[in-house]
């Protein structure tokens, strides 16, 4: 009886070692390692994600665990389903002295224990700004808000510089069922329609970016790393977390407690907005989206970024991009081109900019009256 | 310097005045703050009955109309219910006022829970027989939840069009004619063997939620009433919202919480609490001193008892609700409700004829979002399969069924029990969910 009992209900020989969270099943280590790459090969192949041999394409490498196990999988599965990709680390220096750095270091042995070529990209060089500098102006309330702008901005910007145009990131079943519901929470509709694709392309971005890794818990991921000896970075970043996922995560905790199939069955529910915003038939709150700004008395707002918006002209390198829309053709955000660095957007400037400009500015006068600071507190 | 003085009290005079008097009727002193309004007693129970008139427009009194709506209140016998009984029966008394008739009559249902839920029936019954002595205008009536096995298969008998893929009973014909009493036991035994074939608290919650809503819509299509009351503050829906999102349940989410028709009725629900707080119903109730009429107390509304479960044992609503009650989080309820009654279903009406309904729940059925995506990827047998959706009703196309084709059985781990193959064509994803390892399960109600 306790003999049944142990044993992996997958290929009924070993003992199991590992219950699963999506349905309780209790499997042994060897399938659990088949049935998690399997699952990453099924995911790969029902969207379609890699859908030109010979193609380059990027994985997002922190060194954490996410990333560590989306390249060791990917090179698992590359080599025996024959995807006929090139992969290319491509990491972020946010310049946080004791996390990025360390993090750093063990994305470049995983350069070398995958064969794989790697690019690191700073913020130091991008914005002139490290994280660093940011959290000691901006303090460490809000500095996310930087991080996340620039990092976004910056893995396009690695991509292109390694002549990619198609970005894989490590965002597992928990980040996407906890960004459905963090949508919920702050009401981001056209967010919430889009945050659980597997496979993205935003209208600010020429960029693809997949999502292999979306069907698979975190808990799983951690034990797959562990299974196969990974060599990953696991220290949080030392700014304080995102307050607000935060409060998502630890409800999200507490449901995957009661229905360990929680988790799945947010990112399925995300899915199925998805569905319905990016049909055929536009949502009809993003149709008023558009048409808000004319029909109401804003339109001294909106006229000059109509002028740049037709204006493509001034940076001659990303006219071709701006077609470069999703294949259903759904989506009617405006693209145009940021008036400062000539990065795509949907504003005049774009985001990134708009959070340097107010760095720098914010840096002038404090430089220019520091004595006077000094000697008034 | 002077001057400045001057206009700065100015400036004060008034604001300290107002600050002692209510902000709208400046005559009373304000006893809340109320979205950073304080507002007197009268004024905030002119604010609640305002929010709650928007709702009342097909209701008003209507020079050539003939006949008598009938409405069904929804009670659960708690604030939110009272509140909306005491508002409800406050808006016909003054139609009789003013026009000397109603629009209106109302019938009040409460469903009995305490066979499968516990609690004390006795305590319910003396709150009914308080607000029957209290709202003489209505009328009341306590149905226990297993009468679900009864009603609809009578109903079923009476009116029955041509029913597609819903279960139909074998026993309806038996349980109609056998004596009240005995029909009684044996659907509460139906209840209970239904029930505990579930895997979870949580699903069997579920699953009473889903059956409540039923057989108050049966109850309303026999006593022909044209709409359905529910009493869901902002708070509740968000924490609805939010519950049926994490059981999977996401595609019908604008059916969910938004008023109108259910798909397979002609019953119009509403919801006349929906933009009003959980706390503003509470201090309504507290106001209009009517805690006597509902089963709670204010201490308990307050401090909400601790389920006494395991962690693991409280139910995704019970977790959701605890959420939104939670002083941090209550103003991001707004938001939660907004956007989800934003999300619209352009192709719903095709949905529907392509898929049909979910035989548990009722709702549209969901597609497999890739299915979509998948029609110019050729993945041998995944396509066909899903498109075999359209066919509602148990052929269970075999194709591939449970094999390795199957994305809900290999992403989702969400494998037919042995012998329902074709269950994924007539049950949705949340409803599967819920009744994983059930096996076959005797479901009373069908969508008609």
């Amino acid at each position: 009886m306790t003999n049944n009992m142990h044993r992996c209900a997958v290929c009924q020989t070993n003992r199991a070692q590992v219950i699963r969270p999506k349905n309780g099943q209790k499997i042994c280590k060897s399938c659990f390692l088949e049935v998690f790459e399997l699952e990453v090969h099924t995911t790969i192949v029902e969207n379609n994600i890699f859908p030109t041999r010979g193609e380059r394409v990027a994985i997002g490498a922190s060194g954490g665990k996410d990333s560590t196990v989306l390249a060791a999988t990917l090179k698992t599965l590359n080599e025996r389903y024959d995807y006929g990709v090139e992969f290319v680390l491509l990491s972020i220096d946010e310049g946080i002295h004791g996390y990025r750095d360390d993090s750093l270091e063990t994305v470049k042995r995983n350069a070398i224990q995958y064969e794989m070529e790697l690019c690191i990209v700073g913020y130091d060089s991008l914005y002139g700004w490290t994280m660093d500098k940011v959290v000691e102006k901006v303090g460490r309330k809000g500095n996310c808000t930087y991080c996340g702008v620039f990092r976004r901005q910056a893995l396009d910007r690695g991509a292109k510089q390694l002549n990619i145009s198609h970005i894989l990131t490590g965002h597992n079943a928990d980040d996407i069922a906890e960004t459905v519901l963090m949508n919920f929470l702050r009401g981001d509709l056209p967010r919430l329609g889009r945050c659980a694709e597997v496979m993205t392309a935003s209208p600010t971005s020429t960029m693809r970016r997949s999502k292999p890794l979306k069907y698979a818990y975190e808990k799983e991921i951690v034990l797959y790393a562990h299974y196969r000896e990974l060599d990953y970075f696991s220290t949080e970043c030392v700014y304080s977390p995102e307050a607000f996922r935060g409060n998502a995560r630890s409800l999200l905790k507490e449901l995957e407690k009661i229905r360990p199939s929680s988790v799945l069955d947010i990112v399925r529910s995300g899915e199925q907005l998805v569905h319905d915003t990016t049909g055929p038939i536009r949502l009809s709150c993003e149709e008023t989206k558009d048409l808000r700004p004319v029909g109401s008395g804003q339109i001294g707002d909106i006229r000059p970024m109509g002028v740049k918006r037709h204006s493509p002209v001034t940076v001659p390198q990303t006219a071709q991009e701006i077609p470069h829309q999703p294949a259903d053709g759904s989506r009617v955000q405006a693209i145009g081109v940021c008036g400062k660095c000539g990065y795509m957007s949907s504003q005049p400037i774009c985001k990134a900019c708009v959070l340097v400009e107010s760095l720098n500015r914010s840096n002038a006068p404090v430089e220019v009256s520091f004595a006077g600071d000094q000697a008034l507190h | 310097m002077e001057f400045e003085v001057t206009m700065a009290d100015i400036a004060r005079l008034p604001r300290a005045a107002a600050q002692n008097l209510c902000k709208r009727c400046k005559l009373n002193p304000p006893e809340i703050t109320m979205r950073h309004e304080a507002l007197c007693r009268d004024c905030f129970i002119i604010y609640i009955r305002t929010k709650f008139t928007r709702h009342m427009e097909p209701y008003r009194v209507k020079k050539h109309s003939q006949t008598t709506k009938k409405l069904l209140l929804a009670t659960s016998l708690g604030v939110s219910s009272t509140a909306l009984l005491d508002i409800l029966h406050w808006h016909r008394a003054l139609q009789v006022e003013r026009a000397r008739r109603s629009e209106y009559d109302v019938y009040v249902v409460h469903i009995d829970q305490t066979a499968v839920l516990g609690g004390d029936s006795e305590v319910e019954d003396q709150c009914l027989e308080r607000l029957r002595g209290k709202y003489t205008q209505f009328e009341f009536c306590k149905v226990p939840l297993e009468e679900i096995y009864n009603l609809s298969g009578s109903l079923a008998v009476e009116e029955m069009v041509a029913s597609t893929g819903g279960i139909t009973l074998d026993s309806t014909s038996t349980s109609t004619t056998s004596s009240s009493s005995a029909a009684t036991s044996t659907s509460l035994t139906k209840l209970r063997s239904l029930l505990a074939s579930l895997n979870s608290r949580a699903s069997q919650m579920d699953l009473i939620n889903i059956l409540r809503t039923r057989l108050i819509i049966e109850i309303a299509k026999q006593r022909s009433c044209e709409a359905i009351f529910f009493a869901d503050s902002m708070t509740k829906m968000a924490a609805m919202v939010l519950a049926e999102v994490t059981k999977g349940r996401g595609h019908a989410l604008p059916w969910l919480i938004s008023d109108g028709p259910t798909p397979y009725g002609t019953q119009t629900l509403v919801r006349p609490f929906r933009e009003l707080s959980k706390s503003e119903i509470t201090s309504f109730i507290t106001f209009s001193s009517l805690w006597e009429y509902t089963t709670t107390t204010l201490e308990a509304t307050k401090n909400p008892p601790k389920p006494p479960l395991k962690a693991k044992n409280q139910t995704i609503d019970e977790v959701m609700e605890k959420f939104f009650d939670d002083f941090a989080n209550t103003h991001l309820s707004t938001n939660v409700v907004k956007t989800a009654a934003k999300l619209e279903f352009a192709d719903d009406r095709d949905r529907v004829f392509r898929l049909g309904l979910c035989e548990i729940c009722g709702l549209p059925m969901d597609e497999d979002p890739r299915v979509r995506k998948l029609k110019n990827v050729k993945v041998e047998g995944e396509v066909v399969v899903g498109e075999a959706g359209s066919s509602n009703g148990g052929s269970g196309s075999s194709n591939g069924g449970s094999g390795v084709n199957d994305a809900d059985a290999r992403i989702y781990c969400l494998e037919p029990p042995v012998g329902e193959e074709g269950l994924k064509q007539r049950r949705c994803y949340g409803c599967r969910r819920s009744t994983l390892g059930a096996g076959r399960i005797d479901w009373p109600v069908n969508n008609r």
